[in-house]
């Protein structure tokens, strides 16, 4: 069973200037990387919000964790298998340090007290924040932000973490860290949902969801949605640096198969 | 008539920005536009700061020749608090004695400038907007002053690649009506599409000043400087590495592509 069920949900932001969703339906698994691309204002924001029950869908149904969202008395143990990592994390902590939000979290989630010291050693040295526990936030870059706040959330030993938006503050040279850590999530059985604007991101994923304007475009494989120039571009998206490549140096109706994705694969492909 | 600046010292231990310069000597000509690599730490918002007489530096001169300089400078769109744009643009004009009608002309033509239409937005609250239309209103502001020169400290910062490359096209605008414009940003690939100039600062200290060509091709200087290459770059150098005959100053996509085909056409015959 799917780890995650949207069934034709639509919702409509309050106030009307941020877009909602309209008919919106998939499916994630658990252990799998899925993306979601999409442009500005595709409603990728609204997803999350409405994964983590802080709104709820005017029509449709969504199912997490084999909870139904609008299932007010199951909320606590939603937000506690399904955990989210937000966008500006750095203005969502409660503490000054990283050593004190995963204590805080760990109260917050009612662990014992004999057990927080393994269970936030354990998150720690899972997101890669030993070394910098006793740092001021204000002094850590966003890497480390986001790697705490990845931190916090396995503190519950979710079923899903969400990402929205996590790598638009990071550097190239840091993405490689970061997407290690979703393959150890991913390895550990965990459903990793990442939302970013930049198809660059998306190589990664096991299934993309292409969204624009609230509705969803295209579903698919990394390989499948990123070759697909029309679909990108209808959604606004470029597709990433080695099929743009590929597509402008050779066939623009090249067979999918050979599609290189990555810039390794670009060059294997040139050098043939 | 270039802005100078003479053996700067500076230094800024507040909580929320670390910055220094030490004995910093640059001239920025009319009508450049400049990119500054090298972050926070590096100094390049520091830069920015001083130039844009947002700090004052502890030591040296900073000479601005021609007109005036303003500095939008990082997370500068919290500040957008009044009720709506329009209040917001008109804020910046409160001490200026002009009518009225000259207000609004002034603020819907500084709108224009960046993008973004006068009668859509102006009643908008200016928090509620997606970030990339705020901070194109922060510079929207910053224009109302009429200074020649534009300083921004990290405009990007955690923006969509769209709204970046929006957001350079306003600066180019900008640029090509004669403002000079100085970007401090980690995005080494998206300012090679634009600016000319590119310096890099590590550690207080400018370490590297020349042509964007000169300075984004050099594969392991970047590397050894820790500042994010370009992807054409990154494409160009792998393909040498393996054989293929690409030339080491290759920075734009177009570049890439044309040598490429070449040497495919080559490779059939």
């Amino acid at each position: 069973m799917s780890v995650i069920k949207a069934e034709k949900i639509t919702y409509s932001c309050p106030g009307g200037r941020r877009t909602g969703i309209s008919d919106v339906s998939f499916e994630a698994e658990k252990g799998e990387l899925t993306v979601i691309l999409g442009p500005e204002n595709s409603g990728k924001t609204a997803v999350v919000q409405l994964l983590n029950a802080l709104a709820l869908p005017t029509e449709g149904k969504l199912t997490v964790c084999g909870i139904e969202t609008d299932d007010k008395k199951a909320l606590r143990e939603l937000r506690k298998k399904c955990t989210v990592v937000f966008d500006r994390q750095r203005e969502r902590f409660f503490t000054a340090t990283p050593g004190d939000e995963l204590n805080f979290s760990c109260r917050y989630a009612g662990i014992p007290k004999k057990n927080v010291l393994e269970c936030t050693e354990k998150a720690k040295a899972f997101a890669g924040i030993s070394d910098i526990e006793d740092t001021d936030f204000s002094l850590l870059g966003e890497a480390d932000i986001i790697k705490t706040a990845a931190a916090v959330c396995l503190v519950s030993e979710p079923e899903i973490i969400i990402f929205d938006g996590s790598t638009s503050g990071l550097k190239a040279s840091e993405k490689a860290g970061f997407f290690n850590m979703l393959k150890r999530m991913t390895a550990s059985d965990i459903a990793v949902i990442l939302t970013t604007t930049d198809s660059n991101d998306a190589v990664h994923a096991d299934r993309v969801i292409v969204m624009c304007e609230g509705k969803k475009l295209g579903e698919g494989t990394a390989r499948e949605i990123l070759s697909d120039t029309e679909l990108l571009k209808k959604s606004g998206s470029e597709p990433p640096f080695a099929v743009r490549v590929y597509r402008d140096l050779l066939d623009a109706d090249a067979p999918l198969s050979e599609i290189p994705l990555t810039m390794d694969e670009l060059v294997k492909e040139i050098c043939r | 008539m270039p802005i100078v600046l003479e053996n700067i010292y500076f230094s800024c231990e507040s909580p929320h920005r670390k910055g220094e310069l030490k004995n910093v000597s640059l001239t920025i000509e009319d009508g450049e536009f400049v990119g500054v690599l090298g972050g926070k730490s590096g100094g390049a918002s520091a830069l920015t700061a001083v130039i844009g007489r947002v700090y004052a530096p502890l030591y040296g001169n900073v000479k601005i020749i021609n007109g005036d300089a303003v500095c939008v400078f990082s997370g500068s769109e919290r500040f957008l608090s009044e009720s709506t744009v329009e209040k917001q643009l008109l804020r910046r004009l409160s001490g200026k004695e002009l009518g009225d009608n000259e207000k609004a002309e002034r603020i819907s033509a500084s709108l224009e400038a960046v993008g973004l239409d006068f009668a859509e937005i102006k009643d908008v609250p200016p928090l509620s907007l997606p970030l990339g239309k705020m901070r194109l209103v922060s510079i929207a502001e910053a224009l109302l002053t009429e200074a020649e020169t534009i300083l921004l400290d990290d405009p990007m910062e955690n923006m969509s690649v769209q709204w970046s490359v929006r957001l350079m096209e306003c600066l180019k605008k900008l640029n090509d009506v004669g403002k000079t414009v100085i970007i401090a940003s980690d995005d080494a690939e998206l300012l090679s599409g634009f600016v000319k100039r590119i310096i890099i600062m590590k550690d207080g200290e400018i370490v590297r000043n020349g042509s964007t060509k000169t300075v984004l091709t050099d594969y392991y200087d970047l590397l050894r400087l820790g500042i994010d290459i370009p992807q054409t770059v990154l494409c160009a150098r792998a393909l040498r590495e393996n054989g293929i005959d690409m030339p080491d100053n290759v920075l734009t996509y177009q570049q890439l592509i044309d040598r490429l085909k070449i040497i495919m056409w080559r490779k059939a015959l």
